[in-house]
Order: C-alpha cells, then sequence, then structure tokens
C-alpha cells in the first residue's frame, strides 16, 4: 500500500512521463538511429528519473532534467558496449546521426535530413535539442553549460546554414 | 532564424515514430513499480533479520551435539595426533580403519575413536582383512594381527613386505622383487613370479602384482600393474601374464 506521498509522487512522475515520453524518445532515436536502441535508453532514462525524482526540488525543470538523464544514458549506454572503441567514438555517439524516417516525405524534407549531415557535432546537438526534443534555449543552456545568447546565435547561424544547404540540395543555388 | 528551416525542422520531427505499445507497456511498469523495492524498506528488513534469527536459534537446538571428549581418543591420541605423525601403512576392515604410525603402534579407529591396540608397527599392511586376521610385515617379518584379541602373532621371519591372503592358509608377499606363496601349516614358500606388491581377486583367482617393463624410451625400466590368471600361478608361465 501507497502512503499518501508516494501516491502524489508517483502521479507527478507519471504525469511528466506523459508530457514528455516522446521528446525523450526522438532526442534518443536522432541519436542512435534504431529503435531497439533507443527503447533501452529510454528505458533506463525514465527508470534513473522515477529513482530520483523525490530528490529533484525543482519539477518545473523536469524536461531539461530528462534529457540531461537521456543525454548522458546514450553515453553510458554506448561506452557499456565493449565492441564500441572509447575516445572518439563516444564523441559519435555524442553527435546525433541521421535517422531513418519510416514515412516517405517531400524533397524538402529529404534535402533537409541530408543537409543536417553537413553540421557540425555541436550543430546537430543544439538542433536535436532545440527541435527534435523541443527545448528552449534556456533548458539547453543547462544541459550543455552554454550560455543562452551563444546558443541563440548558434541556432540562428546553423538555420541559415541548412536553408543554403536544402537550397543547394534542390538545385536551387 | 531562417523560419522556413525552422518550419521544416519541426516537420521532420514529426516524422519521427514513436513506437505507443513500447510507451504504454513502460508506463505501466512505472504504475506498478514502487518507489522502492519491498526488500529495501526498513521494516522488512528488519523482519527478514528476526526471521532469520529465530531460525537460527531454533535450529541450534536441534543439533546434535558432539561430546568433547569423545574428539580425544584413548591411549592419548586424537585424530589431530593421527595426522600429525607418520604414518607408515594402513588398511581397514569392516568399517574400521587401521593406521599403522611410526614409532608409536597401530591405531583402530572404530565410531571416531582412535585406540591403540599395538605397539607393533607395520611396514607394510594388508587391505583385504580375511577372517584369520590383519596381515602386516615389520622390520620383514610377516605377521597377523588378529582384530578381535588384537593380539599380535609373528608368522614368518625374513625379507618380506605386502602379504596379501590368498585363502585360509595360504598368503602371497613380496620378497627381493618376486611374488612368493607361504603354505600357513607348514611354512614352506615358493616363487610365484617375478613382482611386487601382490594383491589377490578371490572371486575371480586373478593375482594383480607390480612387474618392472622396459620404459617407453628403452633407456630405463618403470613399474607397471599386471593381472595374473591362477593357472599362470600354478605353471608360473610368464607368458601368460596379462596387462591390465
Amino acid at each position: 500500500m501507497l502512503s499518501v506521498g508516494e501516491k502524489h509522487l508517483k502521479d507527478e512522475f507519471i504525469n511528466i512521463y506523459d508530457e514528455f515520453f516522446d521528446d525523450v524518445y526522438r532526442y534518443v532515436y536522432v541519436k542512435t538511429s534504431n529503435k531497439w536502441d533507443t527503447e533501452d535508453i529510454v528505458s533506463e532514462t525514465f527508470r534513473k528519473a522515477f529513482e530520483k525524482w523525490d530528490v529533484l526540488n525543482d519539477k518545473t525543470g523536469a524536461k531539461s532534467w530528462l534529457l540531461a538523464i537521456a543525454r548522458n544514458t546514450v553515453i553510458d549506454y554506448y561506452r557499456r558496449k565493449k565492441h564500441l572503441p572509447m575516445g572518439d567514438d563516444v564523441e559519435f555517439y555524442l553527435q546525433s546521426q541521421p535517422f531513418e524516417d519510416p514515412f516517405e516525405q517531400s524533397a524538402d524534407l529529404d534535402c533537409l535530413k541530408q543537409s543536417l549531415r553537413h553540421l557540425s557535432k555541436e550543430e546537430y546537438e543544439i538542433t536535436n535539442l532545440r527541435y527534435f526534443a523541443g527545448l528552449k534555449f534556456k533548458e539547453m543552456a543547462a544541459i550543455l553549460q552554454k550560455a543562452e545568447d551563444s546558443l541563440r546565435v548558434k541556432a540562428n547561424r546553423l538555420t541559415k546554414k541548412l536553408g543554403k544547404l536544402v537550397k543547394k540540395c534542390l538545385g536551387e543555388i | 532564424m531562417d523560419p522556413e528551416i525552422e518550419k521544416q525542422l519541426r516537420q521532420l520531427r514529426n516524422h519521427i515514430y514513436i513506437d505507443e505499445t513500447f510507451k504504454q507497456s513502460l508506463r505501466k511498469d512505472f504504475l506498478k513499480k514502487r518507489k522502492k523495492p519491498i526488500w529495501k524498506m526498513p521494516w522488512v528488513a528488519v523482519s527478514a533479520a528476526a526471521i532469520v534469527f529465530l531460525a537460527i536459534l531454533i535450529t541450534s537446538f536441534q543439533v546434535e551435539h558432539t561430546n568433547a571428549s569423545s574428539l580425544n581418543v584413548a591411549n592419548s591420541i586424537s585424530f589431530f595426533d593421527v595426522g600429525e605423525g607418520e604414518i607408515t601403512a594402513y588398511s581397514h576392515y569392516q568399517g574400521n580403519l587401521y593406521v599403522s604410525i611410526k614409532n608409536k603402534g597401530i591405531y583402530l579407529n572404530s565410531s571416531g575413536d582412535f585406540e591403540k591396540i599395538t605397539t607393533l608397527t607395520a611396514d607394510s599392511m594388508n587391505s583385504s582383512v580375511n577372517e584369520e586376521g590383519l596381515l602386516l610385515t615389520n622390520g620383514g617379518s610377516i605377521y597377523i594381527l588378529h582384530p578381535t584379541t588384537k593380539a599380535t602373532e609373528e608368522i614368518k621371519a625374513g625379507s618380506y613386505s605386502h602379504p596379501a591372503w590368498k585363502d585360509s592358509k595360504t598368503i602371497f608377499a613380496e620378497k627381493n622383487n618376486t611374488i612368493v606363496e607361504i603354505d600357513l601349516q607348514t611354512l614352506k614358500e615358493k616363487q610365484v613370479t617375478e613382482g611386487t606388491m601382490p594383491s589377490y581377486i578371490k572371486e575371480e583367482k586373478k593375482l594383480v602384482l607390480h612387474v618392472m617393463v622396459p620404459s617407453s624410451s628403452g633407456t630405463a625400466t618403470e613399474e607397471k600393474p599386471r593381472l595374473m590368471m591362477e593357472q599362470t600361478l600354478r605353471f608360473q608361465h610368464k607368458a601368460d601374464i596379462f596387462p591390465m
């Protein structure tokens, strides 16, 4: 039988699960590019979050907290996989991978997907957190430990860079 | 910001497939899950410790205790003394262990006690004890130790070792790297074959012994076990010695 306090905590946790599951899932999927690794990592992320939920003082920062756990879990997950050498390869997984899309998409989106391959590691991580995980710049700043303004500038630059790459891909330049 | 690219990135985001079955399944797990596993809860741990303590307490009353004095044995020898002493020979018969300890004597171990039965020590002792007694040698002489009376009886002096019963009236023994057969009534002996350490299998009428054979390299000899049939004992024909 759960105490009133425990029930309250569990209800809170289920609410954030429902609210942020999709963002965490997408963020991890973009990093792993496969469903199986994604599900392992997402499970582990929420398990860790469940264990520590009661010590999280500021519940309003739950989303960035969850994404920070997910980011570290991805790193740990690939470190545990012995076949993956350490060092630069871990960095490789910190960087997001071009993901497979099960649905057909327009030429624009197809070109955008291809253009993502030309982003730097940092630019790709900013794109993932900002547009696929749906974080605010303030939340991204907490995770990446960078200044919010700096991230805004970088995001501005990278969207312009992507715009040019897409146009080039479409043959408009 | 490039608003068109931002719009397309958000569209692309929606193309990332979410496995709803997995999502609901994981959610159910958390609905059932406790914050702490039940065994980590203090009252459970205390209860478990109490149960284990009671179980130990109860079972400790059910253990049959051994009287400490029974571990020390008659004639001032214990199991540990046997372990520390130099065992020169040993044999067993009907669940009893006979141990010869250098400069001490032969001890009988039955029901956990070591009892000294003779001051005579054995250089070799036969492991197939007949009703007639336990065969042993001391200083080359053959003795019989009678288990019931614990008396020792010298049979024949000489340079014998490894005596073995053939039947109640005949024994085999090793003498100068040959096997001899001794008639206990007349004490006459006859050479059977070359070899050492005889042991007789009464049911199959076979003699097991060790013989020296050339080593595989051909430069030395080595001791190998052999099996000899009853007929060969009569005819003393070495060609009838069979490898085991």
